[in-house]
């Protein structure tokens, strides 16, 4: 029994796909969508198809673009950096100027940074940290976080541009000044303190108690200079020999090579000891002892001793100066 | 904000022939592990000193560059100094 075709052909549905065979469909089958036959696209025009929604091309067309030319990059090599050039697609690669996405290397040339009005030229540090500026006027370097360090083996020095006049130079021997190269005149120490000075005798046994006891130096290269205030409290014994002021801060220099080490002190005041006028004070070298006089006889300094020139609540204010090793 | 203070013997210096031994004490006062001042008190000590109440590392030195040799000659040294200045 025939279902499916009848005297005016096949009935509607009854040809699935599944009964199509493979290829069995020719171009004259096709609908035609008035596209002509054609190869489109070219070094010129790109293809413009339409395609409706069975999936059937129903347009072609060639559109005309516009490709541009091809760049030509002279001397490049691996890692240069590209610049422009005055030619019409043409660049350079610039064997001067490297990236290899670690380092950024300038081998020839300068890094010119010329803007002057709008502050810093260089900001160095991820907050900006370390920067150097140059206006019209003056150059500055700042820094907001931790200390600058300048790290130089050999001498640190600062010149004048013009000329390259030496006008500091800092050396292993210290700071020395001017064009000044010798090493004993290099300052290589500044020091501020404090001591404790106190009476002695050169034969011991003294013992005192003091109500004001104080000493401050200031130590500048080899000289060093103290200031005391020594008042007495109460004289318990006087010992023997000659009185001095010791502890001081500083060694006096010997006479072994290094120069006399001889130091004067100077008595700003004194109340309430004994001896009469013009105190002062010696040190010896090699000593951290200032010897107390109280005058001078026939030409001679004359010492001082606990028992009959420094009394209870006597007090002495002396400057001492001298040299160290 | 912890502020603490110590003592340094920050440095030890043998000076001389006669080794006196120069010792600089510095007191640093610190504000959480941060150094804030720094300041010295000096003094000198002879080969006649009493180092008893000295730290260990200055008496280390003293012991170590003090032998009887320095300790005469700094004694003979004193007496000659004695001699010359008394008047």
């Amino acid at each position: 029994m025939v279902t499916r075709i009848d005297t005016d052909g096949i009935k509607d549905l009854a040809v699935k796909t599944a009964k199509i065979d493979n290829d069995a469909v020719g171009p004259d089958q096709l609908a035609d969508t008035a596209v002509t036959a054609g190869s489109y696209g070219s070094n010129t025009h790109i293809p413009e198809i339409t395609i409706d929604a069975q999936g059937r091309i129903t347009a072609a067309n060639a559109a005309a673009v516009s490709i541009p030319a091809g760049t030509t990059i002279n001397n490049n090599a691996d890692n240069r950096v590209i610049t422009g050039s005055g030619t019409a697609n043409t660049l350079n690669g610039e064997s001067g100027v490297t990236y290899d996405g670690t380092n950024f290397t300038l081998s020839s040339g300068r890094l010119n940074l010329t803007d002057e009005g709008n502050g810093q030229q260089l900001s160095i540090g991820a907050s900006g940290d370390f920067n150097i500026e140059h206006d019209s006027n003056h150059t500055y370097l700042g820094n907001n976080t931790g200390d600058i360090v300048i790290q130089n083996d050999a001498n640190v020095k600062i010149t004048a541009k013009s000329g390259g006049t030496q006008r500091f130079r800092f050396d292993s021997d210290g700071l020395k000044f001017g064009t000044d190269t010798a090493a004993a005149n290099a300052l290589d120490d500044y020091e501020e303190g404090s001591f404790t000075p106190v009476y002695a005798m050169s034969g011991g046994g003294q013992n005192v108690d003091y109500h004001d006891q104080q000493g401050q130096y200031v130590k500048i290269g080899k000289f060093v200079h103290c200031s005391i205030h020594l008042r007495i409290d109460t004289v318990h014994a006087n010992g023997s020999g000659i009185a001095f002021i010791g502890g001081l801060p500083f060694q006096g220099a010997s006479n072994t090579g290094q120069g006399p080490g001889y130091g004067t002190g100077a008595v700003g005041y004194i109340n309430g000891q004994g001896g009469g006028d013009w105190w002062h004070g010696y040190v010896e070298q090699g000593q951290t002892a200032c010897y107390l006089y109280y005058g001078v006889s026939s030409g001679t300094s004359q010492n001082v001793n606990i028992a009959n020139y420094l009394y209870n609540a006597g007090s002495l204010r002396i400057s001492i100066s001298y040299q160290i090793t | 904000m912890a502020l603490s203070e110590s003592i340094e013997y920050d440095k030890i210096e043998v000076v001389g022939q006669y080794k006196a031994v120069q010792v600089r004490k510095a007191t640093v006062i610190q504000k959480d592990g941060k150094e804030l001042t720094r300041s010295f008190e000096r003094y000198v000590l002879h080969p006649d000193s009493n180092i008893i109440s000295e730290p260990n590392e200055i008496r280390a030195v003293c012991n170590a560059v003090w032998t009887q040799e320095v300790k005469d000659a700094w004694k003979a040294y004193q007496e000659s100094v004695y001699q010359k200045l008394t008047k």
